[in-house]
């Protein structure tokens, strides 16, 4: 616990320092990389001893000025460590060696970075209202002053309002969460909301509050809105931060809520599973209208929130049936898809930083042909693509089947409700794993396959040895995660253990591990298998078959005379038949005219799809609250005296009232 | 000490009835005068010490002399000799004064049962002068008046805190005296400013400089 603690000081003086020799670049980029490298080095040895050896510590006592909290750091905090340690020291890594090569300033950037890491990690061991609300808002903050960094540029100051409105409104949400929680327990402390009796409307409400306040970092649907802007406009390795450890604070809150509550109710499991659902469905296809490389992979953490959503929500429901071997196996998916998100994210976002810094721009119609530039990164990024589209050889599909396995375990159920949960499940996970295998597709094709669209003036070259750092790092935890889940297995139930025993009475020994064990071996054996085969029939065609390759065409060549690079798929083209479908709920925007005749004239088209839930509900309704707020105005008139009048008969009206009422 | 503080109600009554801004100069410079002779009346004369008389001159010399001579002066270089069109009327605002001073009088007698309170006709007048202090800063337009208005609520702070009669007022009445005349002082220049810069003196005009007024048009962004 001490370690711990250390590297939280250690991680925020390293921001300190940053702050103060700002002025020199290289002093403050070790200062602030240094620190959130060794910081996190420190913090990783008490996280392990947690989840792997069941060490717990024993709890802090801090006094503070009104009353005294507590600290502790459990399973369930590790396991939620684990995301915050191996991403911020590799974007600490990216970004310190990429902004070697950068000509605007890094005012504050390492502060905020470091506060930003630091205050995640104190969050995970608040065992206290106020300081997890503290280390909330703290993290918020300085998330958004990351977002905000490049503040010349105004889409990101709007990006970074519309996440300081949405993370707030959030917050609201949970100070009454925890003003319920504490008025009905009498303390502060977690501890002591588990004792509380709660009736089952205000467990209600209060899980309800929970979701609202910790939905909105995780992206659930309607409150997803700040999601793809800010994670466009913040610098990649910010984004993979944001994205792979921040929005999974919103996941430990939300669960970390549901282990002090009284025993969940149906309807939670019905709303978490549904909203899961329609988060990943509606993400996945507005990623596929996007014509912004980063705004994509936003898109596609917003989907995993509800696959994860949707895991939480069938755990849920199974604790109420009293099911523990799904509700474990389905917590157990969750969990697992947490740390696989994390990871594939953290690359796709370096490799997205990758391309940026190569190309200078994140427009997919600006983009092609990159892998012959830069093949180290499109390795990486197919590599992350296919895992995070949760196809077989790969972590992905590790943690989806062991939802599925939930899923059809739910299926045996003699029960009707049952049935059509798993029918939700099973449909929905095939649904959004099928629309994101389209998506990474695409974007993989468009950015790193056929011919180059880009400006043939600018040369690309490929990252640094020192950038490639992270994405081997991260490559390498794939490959582990995949080849050592059955052995994660154990310290993945003992956090699901200890997530339910308090509400639902279930032990870790209840959950039945060994039933899970079993296919995930089968699982891996055969991805293990089927990737020897591709590597192997790779091998065979490249030295038995490649005699008659031709590689000094281009990709879209087709044999005629002068082809051309706009010749091919563009973002738009490639994905008008999904986008089509679903353009009620996409409703791209379409600019241009239909080409006609024989010899057409010169024609353009052109298609956006701006987030259609912040068009048709949000803007209105921000417009209605500002309309309804404006007679306000009338108040700040920039009249003295009245001012002064405010103040004075504010006073008098205190002064009246305490003398009235003693 | 009773007559003191009715006299010192008294002048606040006048304050919130008078147009002629140099009279009502002369009535705060009176009024500081009784509130530099209060002390000696607080609790006997066994009490009256060193700290006392310090207080008491530095009183007398700072509200009865100083800051009005130096009131007069803005108030002869800006040339304003009246206060026209207050928000609220002098007959109004007399009225209300006395409605004023009936609050003060029922919050003192509540505070009676639960408190220990030296002197509670003093207590009502520095409560009634903190208040006719802010009625006037929210109510007149000239600046001038609005200082004059700070300075009453001062002094109703300054003999509130002597009515309450504990033995660290005397010291803590002084650094409230510093205060009142370094704020008064800055304000006297200020006027001269704004006098200069606005060419009148109407506080009701300042927000001439208020943001408000010309919207903020950012046009200037820069898209990437």
């Amino acid at each position: 616990m001490q370690q711990y603690l250390i590297a939280i000081a250690l991680i925020m003086s390293g921001g300190i320092l940053a702050l103060i020799t700002r002025k020199n670049r290289s002093v403050s980029t070790i200062a602030g990389a240094g620190s959130a490298i060794f910081g996190s080095l420190i913090a990783i040895f008490p996280v392990i001893k947690v989840l792997f050896y069941g060490n717990s510590f024993a709890v802090f006592t801090l006094n503070m000025p009104l009353g005294e909290a507590t600290i502790g750091l459990d399973v369930v905090s590790a396991f939620f460590a684990v995301p915050v340690l191996v991403l911020v020291p590799l974007a600490a890594i990216f970004s310190g060696a990429v902004s070697r090569h950068e000509k605007h300033s890094a005012d504050g950037y390492w502060f905020f970075f470091n506060t930003l890491a630091a205050a995640m990690l104190l969050l995970l061991v608040a065992a206290n209202a106020i300081i997890f609300l503290l280390a909330w808002e703290i993290m918020s903050v300085a998330a958004f002053f990351l977002i905000t960094h490049r503040d010349e540029i105004a889409t990101a100051r709007s990006a970074g309002w519309k996440f300081f409105v949405a993370s707030h409104i959030g917050t609201a949400a949970l100070m009454i969460l925890f003003a319920l929680l504490g008025a009905s327990s009498g303390s502060l402390e977690f501890a002591q909301f588990a004792t509380a009796h709660l009736t089952e409307e205000l467990s209600s409400i209060a899980f309800f509050l929970a979701l609202f306040g910790f939905g909105v970092k995780v992206g659930l649907l309607p409150l997803h809105v700040w999601m793809p802007d800010s994670y466009t406009f913040a610098d990649a390795p910010v984004s993979a931060v944001l994205s792979g450890a921040m929005s999974k604070m919103g996941f430990y809150g939300l669960l970390r809520i549901l282990m002090l509550l009284p025993a969940p109710a149906a309807s939670w499991g019905w709303v978490l599973v549904v909203g899961g659902l329609l988060t990943g469905i509606y993400a996945m296809i507005a990623a596929l209208a996007q014509s912004d490389l980063k705004k994509v992979i936003a898109y596609s953490s917003m989907e995993n929130a509800g696959i994860i959503c949707m895991a939480i929500g069938c755990s849920v429901m199974a604790m109420c049936w009293k099911q523990p071997v799904i509700a474990g196996a389905a917590m157990v998916g969750a969990l697992l898809h947490i740390l696989n998100h994390a990871i594939c994210k953290g690359l796709l976002f370096f490799g997205s930083g990758a391309v940026y810094w190569g190309t200078g721009t994140r427009k997919l119609e600006m983009m092609g042909g990159l892998a012959r530039r830069m093949p180290f990164t499109a390795v990486c990024f197919a590599l992350a693509s296919a895992a995070i589209a949760g196809l077989p050889p790969f972590n992905g599909f590790i943690s989806e089947f062991i939802i599925f396995v939930a899923g059809l375990q739910t299926a045996t159920l003699k029960n009707p409700q049952a049935l059509l949960l798993a029918t939700i499940i099973l449909g929905g996970l095939a649904l959004i794993g099928g629309l994101a295998v389209a998506t990474f597709a695409r974007t993989f094709g468009l950015v790193f396959l056929g011919a180059p669209r880009h400006d043939k003036k600018r040369e690309i070259y490929e990252v640094t040895p020192l950038v490639r750092v992270p994405f081997i790092i991260l490559i390498v935890l794939m490959g582990l995660i995949t080849v050592a889940s059955p052995w994660l297995l154990k310290p993945l139930l003992a956090v699901a253990g200890a997530l339910m025993t308090s509400q639902a009475g279930f032990s870790a020994a209840d959950l039945q591990g060994n039933l899970l064990q079993q296919p995930v071996i089968m699982v891996v054996q055969l991805s293990l298998a089927l990737l020897i085969l591709v590597i192997l029939g790779w091998q065979i065609r490249r030295r038995l078959f490649s005699r008659g390759d031709r590689s000094d065409r281009l990709t879209w060549d087709c044999g005629y005379a002068e082809p051309d690079a706009r010749m091919q798929y563009t973002s738009s083209s490639f994905s008008q038949t999904i986008v089509d479908i679903f353009s009620v709920i996409v409703r791209p925007y379409r600019h241009g005219e239909k080409v006609s005749g024989l010899f057409p004239r010169h024609a353009s088209y052109r298609s956006d799809a701006p987030d259609s839930l912040l068009r048709y509900l949000f803007l209105p309704l921000f417009g209605l609250i500002d309309r309804a707020l404006l007679p306000l105005r009338a108040l700040q008139h920039g009249r003295l005296h009245l001012y002064i009048g405010y103040v004075a008969i504010t006073l008098l009206i205190l002064l009246l009232w305490k003398v009235v009422v003693i | 000490m009773n007559t003191l503080a009715t006299l010192l109600a008294l002048t606040c009554l006048f304050l919130l009835g008078s147009s002629r801004l140099l009279v009502s100069i002369r009535m705060v410079a009176f009024q500081g005068f009784l509130l530099g002779i209060l002390p000696f009346f607080v609790s006997g004369s066994d009490h009256v010490g060193v700290a006392a008389i310090i207080l008491s001159l530095a009183s007398i010399g700072l509200k009865g002399f100083l800051l009005p001579k130096l009131l007069t002066r803005a108030l002869f270089e800006s040339g304003a000799r009246r206060e026209i069109e207050p928000f609220i009327g002098f007959g109004a605002s007399m009225l209300s004064g006395v409605a004023l001073l009936a609050v003060s009088s029922y919050i003192v007698n509540r505070l009676e049962t639960t408190a220990q309170i030296g002197s509670s006709i003093t207590l009502i007048a520095g409560f009634f002068m903190v208040f006719s202090g802010l009625f006037l800063l929210i109510t007149r337009r000239k600046a001038l008046t609005q200082t004059l208005g700070f300075l009453v609520l001062e002094n109703g702070v300054f003999a509130t805190g002597l009515s309450l009669g504990s033995e660290f007022s005397v010291f803590v009445e002084l650094g409230i005296l510093l205060d009142v005349f370094v704020g008064i002082f800055l304000m006297g220049i200020m006027l001269f400013h704004i006098d200069r810069e606005f060419d009148h003196i109407d506080a009701d005009r300042f927000n001439e400089l208020s943001d408000l007024a010309f919207d903020a048009s950012e046009d200037e962004e820069v898209s990437e």
